[in-house]
């Protein structure tokens, strides 16, 4: 059997075990090492089973991973997300929808300091929750904000998602990070407008808060230093050749862990239960990644990643028209299927074909984005939004339906942000082309 | 009347229990003092380099090490919470036996594939204690990193195998 057909049979394959039921890192080990096997033989087999799952796991460019995971959870510990709602609150209280707003925006600040979408909703929704509920905000719309608002977790930097795929395509993580600033700022204003349109249309759906002075909303300000100061120091560290994305992720963890001690939040359980939480997350991650990593060397092997570019590129039809499949791919992809490993498990073979030689000419940092994006809608989409079974977790008397209901107008947003970015590719390219 | 079969199994899911569970906790120190280390030595090393021109020696190579503790550890903390992502649509419209069925072949598979990286961890840790190999700057042998990524996987094992033995009592209760 030619190799490339091996390939394609074994992606059928690899879906087919994947819906069975078995662990997404076992699958794509299995499929990979038999896949050697058939091809090369038990030496070849062997071989990566003695190199691999050492190399993987202990990976130097891997450790920004958990570094950046346990920023997130010190941040949450620290209590940051109280105090950059009340933040938002103050600015956008007063408006219709305003409460939601200030969520959004809370998630947006808290997103710069943690890069895991579930963190961000589940921090949230401590706070936000219960101030929903003593405003009577219509459940659909408070806890569909509060799904949808944890998405922007993985877009705004830093973000494990931009880490990975950076990772696997080889791109600068530096670069990933300011190219994603943009586009998540825009997600945020447009879940905000979202929000606006809906209470515009039916105010009892979020009513009003009190007015606040302009005074209090500038004295309100003093709460969102740390995230600015965390976040500047990152991004701004990593790009202006300061320290590595590694090493920013280290400073970005430890600056995390003292905010929340001189806080006096970081009791010894808070500390534990950080790093716990650290590492369940990056188990879970690096699980997935070793699969990855096998099945990578299988489909390097067989060359389907390169055919598959080949076979595209020879059908001469638009690339737009090839990204808008893609697009759907993911979004059905997104509905059955772990984010993580979604794009663990496409990124090597589509990567090729969208920005690879040969391939459809897209810009690499713009696909990584665009990536991030479309994966984000996987995080809300039916049957396994894993951000709406957390917010459910918080809010067990709102039925699930109504929690998908309030997430609808927020989808739509995204997909008008992809269409968007499609069209204007420099708002993504813009701020890593000026900072080269 | 009990099932002196499934009796049996539920001991034996007893004992396993009371191997893993320790050494859970241990994989867990172990796990969350290496990210710990790997946040303070990048501190160090960051500050030290930038405020007084002194790197880590050797900064590197021990955050590889680091990792691999961390990680290797932190997947068997997250099989014990069965924390691993499967795509579980399919449970919703099969039977709860056929349910428990895909259980035994998923952690059987499972522990079959980490017994084969245990056992791969073992050579690699033999060939490398009898070559003498060490990390390029500080000299840290690599062998003991190669058991124990080896030990690592062998609890990993453990854990799908006990899980398995569950999913089976569960099918012949």
């Amino acid at each position: 059997m030619e190799p490339v057909t091996l390939g394609y049979i074994s992606v059928g394959v690899l879906i087919l075990l994947l819906f069975s039921g078995l662990h997404i890192g076992i699958v794509m080990s299995l499929i990979g090492i038999l896949g050697i096997l058939y091809l090369a033989g038990w030496d070849a087999a062997l071989g990566i089973l003695n190199c691999v799952p050492y190399s993987t796991w202990a990976s130097f460019d891997l450790c920004m991973v958990p570094l950046f995971i346990l920023m997130g959870e010190f941040c949450f510990q620290g209590n940051l997300s109280k105090d950059l709602f009340s933040s938002a609150y103050k600015f956008l209280g007063s408006l219709k929808g305003g409460l939601a707003m200030a969520t959004i925006g809370a998630c947006a600040l808290f997103a710069a300091v943690s890069g895991s979408s579930v963190a961000t909703a589940a921090t949230m929704a401590t706070v936000v929750l219960p101030e929903m509920k003593k405003y009577n905000y219509d459940d659909s719309l408070s806890t569909g904000t509060l799904a949808a608002g944890g998405t922007l977790g993985i877009l705004i930097p830093p973000s494990i998602y931009l880490v990975i795929y950076g990772m696997i395509t080889q791109q600068s993580i530096g670069k990933l990070f300011l190219a994603g600033f943009i586009p998540g700022v825009l997600q945020a204003l447009m879940f905000i407008a979202a929000i606006a349109i809906l209470c515009y249309r039916n105010p009892r759906m979020g009513p009003a808060g009190p007015a606040v002075s302009w005074w209090e909303k500038i004295k309100s300000l003093k709460n969102i230093w740390i995230v600015v100061l965390l976040f500047l120091l990152i991004i701004g560290g990593i790009n202006l050749g300061w320290f590595s994305p590694n090493e920013g992720a280290g400073i970005g963890a430890m600056g995390a862990f003292l905010f929340a001690l001189a806080r006096r939040k970081m009791s010894w359980q808070a500390f534990k239960n950080s790093l716990t939480e650290t590492i369940k997350t990056t188990g879970m991650v690096f699980f997935i990644f070793l699969g990855a990593m096998i099945l990578g060397y299988f489909f390097a092997m067989t060359r389907l990643p390169n055919e598959l570019s080949n076979t595209v590129a020879s059908l001469h039809i638009s690339r737009y028209l090839v990204w808008a499949v893609i697009v759907l791919v993911y979004l059905f992809l997104g509905c059955v299927m772990d984010s993580m490993a979604m794009v663990l498990l496409t990124v090597p073979i589509l990567y090729p074909l969208m920005c690879g030689a040969g391939g459809l000419g897209f810009n690499p940092i713009w696909f990584g984005i665009m990536i991030v994006i479309v994966v984000e809608m996987g995080l809300i989409t039916p049957p396994v939004g894993i951000n709406v079974f957390v917010i459910k977790g918080m809010a067990p008397d709102v039925p699930t339906y109504t929690i998908f209901k309030g997430i609808v107008p927020f989808l739509m947003m995204d997909i008008l942000e992809i269409i968007i970015l499609t069209v204007l590719p420099g708002i993504v390219t813009f701020l890593p082309n000026i900072l080269k | 009347m009990k099932n002196p079969k499934t009796h049996r199994l539920w001991s034996i899911i007893n004992c396993l229990d009371k191997v893993i569970n320790p050494l859970i906790k241990i994989a867990t120190v172990i796990a969350c003092t290496a990210v710990t280390l790997m946040m303070v030595l990048t501190f160090f090393n960051v500050t030290g380099r930038m405020a007084f021109d002194l790197p880590i020696k050797g900064y590197y190579e021990m955050i590889e090490l680091f990792m691999l503790l961390m990680t290797v550890f932190a997947i068997g903390y997250t099989a014990s919470l069965k924390g691993h992502i499967r795509v579980d649509i399919l449970s919703n419209f099969i039977s709860s036996r056929a349910n428990r069925v895909l259980d035994i072949i998923a952690n059987s598979v499972a522990f079959v594939f980490f017994v084969l990286v245990a056992w791969r961890g073992c050579v690699n840790g033999l060939t490398n204690f009898n070559g003498h190999l060490t990390t390029g700057v500080v000299h840290i042998p690599i062998y003991p990193f190669n058991f124990t990524l080896a030990i690592g996987a062998a609890l990993l094992a453990l854990v799908f195998f006990r899980d398995s033995l569950k999913a089976i009592y569960e099918v012949n209760r």
